[in-house]
């Protein structure tokens, strides 16, 4: 109500003047004839003109219609966002192939009771839950993984209760989109093992089953340990009570809680309206079912498109691409920038790659990619047996199977009965430079959205930091107190030759110096790691990581086209306020390090032609 | 020589062999070895184990980490002349346990695949380190530390 009031103050001198004119221009028409309006309050009238009671009238009927417009138009706005939310958490709740969430138990007169549905609900016999965990891991990917072992660690005994909607044992994501894809062994699919940079063989899986303690042993077992709970997915937190509730109606309490709970793969929306016959043509990969069924695909249909140009589509098309030298198999890619990795390369290195890409000389020697730039898709439909895909500019793409690779959503649900705040600028649960969101609980991964000392808030999706956060706050959450302080990296292969490793900000939008030299053939992430064969490529040191690809079987591939401008190796910086937040490691390897340590300094450096020379790019 | 470009917001630099052979003047911070937020090696400077090395892959968290916690810190405080010959018993107790868990403490012989498919686990894996009966314990993980070696620069606080 008193922002009526300010609001009638201000407008106040504005009726003024605009009765005066209306006066004008209707007198003896409007106000004699109409009814008398109920008079305002001597009180609120802050103009003083020698006006008749019409004229207050008229103030207050313009300022109180004014109010309850725009109050009702802000109601309506609201309310439109509400439901606009409302209707993306269900549309992402409500994919096919996915686990139905349960709507979480609040007072919302909204919530819709949806029954849980998941992948492969284990053995008929009723597991028997611990009743309470000391330390409760909600999500069993690489942070969860990182954060068990970091506690077990650090509290001799720890008794560590992960718990998980898929059906597997916590695993690590980077092979699904580059070392199974270029394994000779058929059985794949099944062994989910891959060769690592050293030549020797691993699963994905962090640990054999062994490793584990039984769910209903983790409480008496004597000197701890951890256990996994498969299928079931957590849909309540009360904080106040540290407890949380399963999909089942279980509940579990704990002491100390980590949410570890990623995200989902987001979709194009005009895929989700194209309809059955398209969505069931559609791949979002992000876990182990969606490699089993991606690699069917690839060996039953004739052609697949990829949206999207970042990372997991260009490890894909690169992956797809390598399939198809044996068989008919047409990949696209396509996306909306210029280039691949067009929001993380700067545009002249994007479009260098980009043609590598095309010509196929880098990870498909014979068949390549067709990659499609600057393509935004209108509409999807299904016609004559095929996919079609229309882009805006009127092309459009004859194909089998689409895979969308266009970003990841955080797991937010909890938020809600958790009391937790979400990030509106990265999206995730906002925790501090320690990882803690509030008392007792932490948050680490995907779904972290964290205050970083040097480089400020930000929440990262890459491997290494999902182990650098797990660690963390498995640390913290034993008494450490630490911030996020060790920089997390990230690397990519774009096939044998053409690989970088990258730490801190990498956003193509910052300004950027390039420092190169001339490459060699000496200087590919295949040549550095069987030269070097102790150099690793990724700084985290828990087994849980996966390097480039070793045992490549393509032939070699043929000379590096000459270019004008061959960016074979080198340095980029990023920098943000003449500060560097960001470096990429272009096909020298090996020197992470000394990256790490030039963000650590977060100096203003005159000449990075000078800090370059710290790298050695000349070197192998 | 080199070569300077402008490609917008974007500067590229080419350049040689020679030119980056001058030391660099760029300055870098001097490293503080206390600074207590850095990540520690195996050895923590108040020179006790840092258990959640990452040098130590799973050793110390898995089913045998008490066992091999006994064992270790029986032999990095051993003041012995062979160091840790008093600790026979902790090994012994070490190796036990991870006899039982043939398939995440992997032996030296059997290396990979051996005996029935049945019992291996297809999600069978090398853990981190090698367990040898004698210290220091060996890891085929990437980053390797030998027990009292300083850890390698990978995993070092100035990384």
């Amino acid at each position: 109500m008193w922002t009526c009031k300010n609001l009638w103050k201000k407008l106040a001198p504005l009726a003024r003047s605009s009765s005066t004119l209306c006066r004008q221009n209707a007198r003896g028409v409007l106000f004699n004839n109409e009814r008398r309006l109920p008079l305002v309050p001597q009180a609120h009238m802050s103009s003083g003109t020698p006006g008749s009671g019409g004229d207050n009238n008229l103030y207050y009927l313009l300022v109180g219609a004014t109010c309850v417009g725009g109050g009702f138009y802000a109601y309506r706005t609201i309310k439109g966002d509400k439901e606009r939310y409302q209707e993306r958490i269900n549309e992402i709740a409500s994919r096919p192939n996915k686990v139905v969430p349960e709507q979480p138990i609040t007072e919302a007169p909204a919530a819709e009771p949806a029954t849980v549905a998941p992948a492969e609900v284990p053995a008929p016999t009723p597991v028997e839950f611990p009743s309470h965990a000391p330390y409760l891991l909600i999500g069993g990917g690489t942070a969860s993984f990182a954060a068990a072992r970091s506690i077990r660690a650090r509290d001799p005994g720890a008794r560590v209760l992960i718990i998980t909607d898929e059906p597997d044992l916590p695993y690590m994501r980077p092979p699904l989109s580059k070392e199974l894809w270029f394994s000779d062994d058929p059985s794949v699919v099944d062994t989910l093992r891959f060769k690592q940079w050293n030549g020797k063989e691993r699963s994905i899986y962090f640990q054999p089953p062994s490793f584990y303690v039984s769910p209903q042993d983790l409480e008496k077992v004597e000197n701890g340990g951890v256990a996994v709970l498969t299928g079931k997915k957590v849909v309540h937190m009360d904080v106040r009570g540290n407890k949380v509730t399963l999909s089942d109606d279980t509940e579990i309490s704990y002491d100390k809680c980590l949410i570890a709970t990623g995200g989902i793969p987001r979709n194009l929306q005009v895929i989700e309206r194209a309809g059955e016959e398209v969505t069931k043509r559609t791949t979002l990969f992000r876990k182990v079912e969606d490699f089993k069924a991606l690699d069917k695909v690839s060996r039953d249909t004739k052609s697949i498109t990829i949206i999207g140009g970042g990372f997991l589509g260009s490890e894909l098309a690169c992956a797809l691409g390598r399939r198809s030298a044996d068989s008919d198999l047409e990949v696209i890619q396509m996306f909306p920038e210029k280039g691949n990795m067009g929001k993380v390369l700067p545009e002249y290195l994007s479009n260098w790659t980009t043609a590598k890409v095309k010509s196929g000389s880098h990870c498909q020697p014979r068949l390549g990619v067709a990659v499609i730039t600057e393509a935004l898709v209108k509409a999807v439909s299904f016609k004559d047996g095929k996919v079609e895909i229309k882009l805006k500019d009127g092309r459009v793409v004859k194909t089998d199977h689409i895979v969308a690779a266009v970003g990841l959503e955080p797991s937010v649900e909890l938020a809600k009965s958790a009391g937790l705040e979400v990030d509106s600028d990265f999206g995730g649960f906002r925790v501090n430079a320690e990882l803690q969101a509030r008392s007792n609980i932490w948050v680490a991964g995907d779904a972290a959205c964290f205050y970083d000392i040097r480089l400020g808030r930000r929440r990262v999706e890459h491997h290494d930091h999902a182990v650098v956060s797990g660690r963390l706050a498995g640390e913290n959450m034993t008494g450490a107190n630490k911030p996020y302080w060790h920089q997390s990296m990230f690397w990519s292969d774009l096939g044998p030759d053409v690989g970088y490793e990258a730490i801190g900000i990498v956003d193509s939008s910052l300004p950027t110096v390039g420092v190169f030299a001339k490459a060699t053939a000496k200087d590919t992430p295949k040549a550095a790691t069987e030269k070097s064969g102790t150099g690793i490529r990724s700084e985290s040191e828990t087994e849980g990581t996966a390097n480039s690809p070793v045992a490549s079987s393509t032939p070699e591939p043929p000379p590096v086209p000459e270019q004008k401008d061959n960016y074979g190796k080198g340095v980029i910086f990023y920098l943000r306020d003449k500060v560097v937040v960001g470096i990429i490691l272009w096909n020298v390897f090996n020197r992470m390090p000394v990256a790490r340590k030039i963000i650590k300094d977060g100096e203003e450096h005159a000449d990075l032609n000078e800090v370059a020379k710290l790298f050695n790019i000349h070197d192998d | 020589m080199s070569s300077v470009k402008e490609e917008g917001k974007d500067r590229v630099i080419f350049v040689t062999k020679e030119e980056h052979e001058a030391p660099s003047n760029a300055e870098l911070v001097e490293e503080d070895p206390d600074d207590p937020y850095e990540e520690r090696g195996l050895i923590l400077p108040n020179g006790e184990i840092n258990w959640n090395c990452p040098c130590l892959g799973g050793m110390a968290s898995g089913p045998c980490g008490a066992s091999f916690k006994e064992a270790f810190s029986c032999f990095h405080y051993s003041k012995e002349e062979v160091k840790g010959s008093e600790c026979l018993e902790q090994f012994r107790g070490m190796q036990e346990c991870m006899q039982r868990y043939p398939e995440l403490y992997p032996q030296e012989d059997d290396k990979e695949t051996q005996g029935g498919p049945s019992e291996k686990d297809p999600s069978k894996q090398d853990s981190a380190p090698e367990p040898t009966p004698t210290p220091p314990v060996q890891d085929s993980s990437p980053s390797t530390a030998p027990a009292d070696t300083p850890p390698p620069s990978n995993s070092s606080a100035s990384g």
